[in-house]
């Protein structure tokens, strides 16, 4: 569409331009504001995300280290599971088993011990009397066997008649 | 943060386009100077807003647009609690030193002024900046045909109206 002699003289009526006092006071406004948000968005306390990126960011030279002591822990446990089994039972699951020469020091001293045993029976029943051999308590009261002066002193004689 | 000669060069290359723009949405010279500022403390606020923009002034003036219509919107409530502001409307024409050529642009002011709001702003962008209904449609999110027709309804108006007086300049 080709613009007629009307828009072509509308076209060339100049537009307005700001007031030159405005340029200085725009421009200085702008940098003024722009650097007081910069510092305030500093100045605000820390949010939670920030703490975390700062963090991270902080840390991103010790995080291969982190990650390959992790991975080294658990190769370590792999093949700890994997050994375990070929060194047979746990410890406190294997029986005992004494050697050669402590069982034959276990039998000398246990074929002692019975030998000393049934050496000693015959000397100990000739030293002590058999309880056949003790004489027979009478069927009387321990008190009519007593003797005739081993009377209690109150009690009184008796009498002749 | 657009340095500071970054800044100075944006105003220099655009503010006279803007402050045309402003005033030819909001009729009101403090208005289109908030609109202006705004539009610059918004600039230095945001870090490479214009790195990956080849065209400018579009993307300028579609800051300043959406910044007025802002302004309607808050003016709007203020106006219905019965605040509305009296202010003489400001063209957004330079003030020429021939009487005729002055009173053709106080007329055309006027005229403009008359328009609904979005067949001015197609005006404005046709005539004074001149866009293609293509960026117009863009900067305004409409269609191609609509920004044309509309801007054929809008001049119609204006010849409709400024008829004696070009009839007078020719």
């Amino acid at each position: 569409m080709k613009p007629d002699d009307f828009e072509n003289t509308l076209a060339r009526v100049p537009l307005r331009r700001p007031p030159a006092d405005w340029r200085a006071a725009i421009l200085a406004t702008a940098r003024q504001v722009a650097i007081p948000s910069r510092q305030v968005r500093t100045n605000h306390p820390p949010s939670l995300r920030g703490i975390l990126e700062n963090w991270i960011h902080r840390l991103a030279t010790p995080w291969p280290a982190l990650a390959a002591t992790a991975a080294c822990s658990l190769l370590l446990n792999g093949a700890a599971q994997t050994i375990s089994p070929a060194l047979g039972t746990p410890p406190q699951a294997v029986s005992w088993q004494p050697g050669q020469s402590m069982a034959e020091a276990l039998r000398q001293h246990r074929s002692q011990v019975l030998a000393l045993v049934s050496s000693e029976e015959p000397e100990l029943e000739s030293a002590s009397p058999s309880p056949a051999s003790n004489p027979p308590a009478s069927n009387k009261p321990r008190s009519q066997n007593r003797p005739a002066d081993h009377r209690h002193p109150a009690q009184p004689a008796p009498s002749p008649a | 943060m657009p340095a500071g000669d970054t800044l100075e060069r944006l105003y220099d290359a655009h503010a006279t386009s803007l402050y045309a723009f402003a005033l030819s949405l909001t009729r009101r010279d403090s208005d289109s100077r908030d609109l202006l500022q705004d539009l610059f403390v918004k600039l230095a606020r945001h870090p490479g807003a214009l790195d990956d923009v080849h065209d400018e002034r579009s993307f300028l003036l579609r800051w300043m647009r959406n910044a007025a219509v802002d302004l309607f919107r808050r003016r709007q409530s203020r106006e219905h609690l019965g605040e509305a502001l009296a202010e003489e409307t400001a063209s957004p024409f330079a003030p020429a030193p021939d009487p005729d050529d002055q009173a053709f642009r106080d007329a055309l002011a006027e005229a403009l002024f008359e328009l609904p709001e979005e067949q001015r702003a197609i005006v404005q962008l046709k005539l004074w900046e001149g866009m293609t209904f293509e960026a117009i449609a863009q900067l305004l999110n409409i269609s191609p045909n609509t920004a044309a027709s509309r801007y054929r309804y809008g001049l119609d108006k204006l010849r409709l109206r400024l008829r004696p007086l070009y009839e007078e300049l020719q």
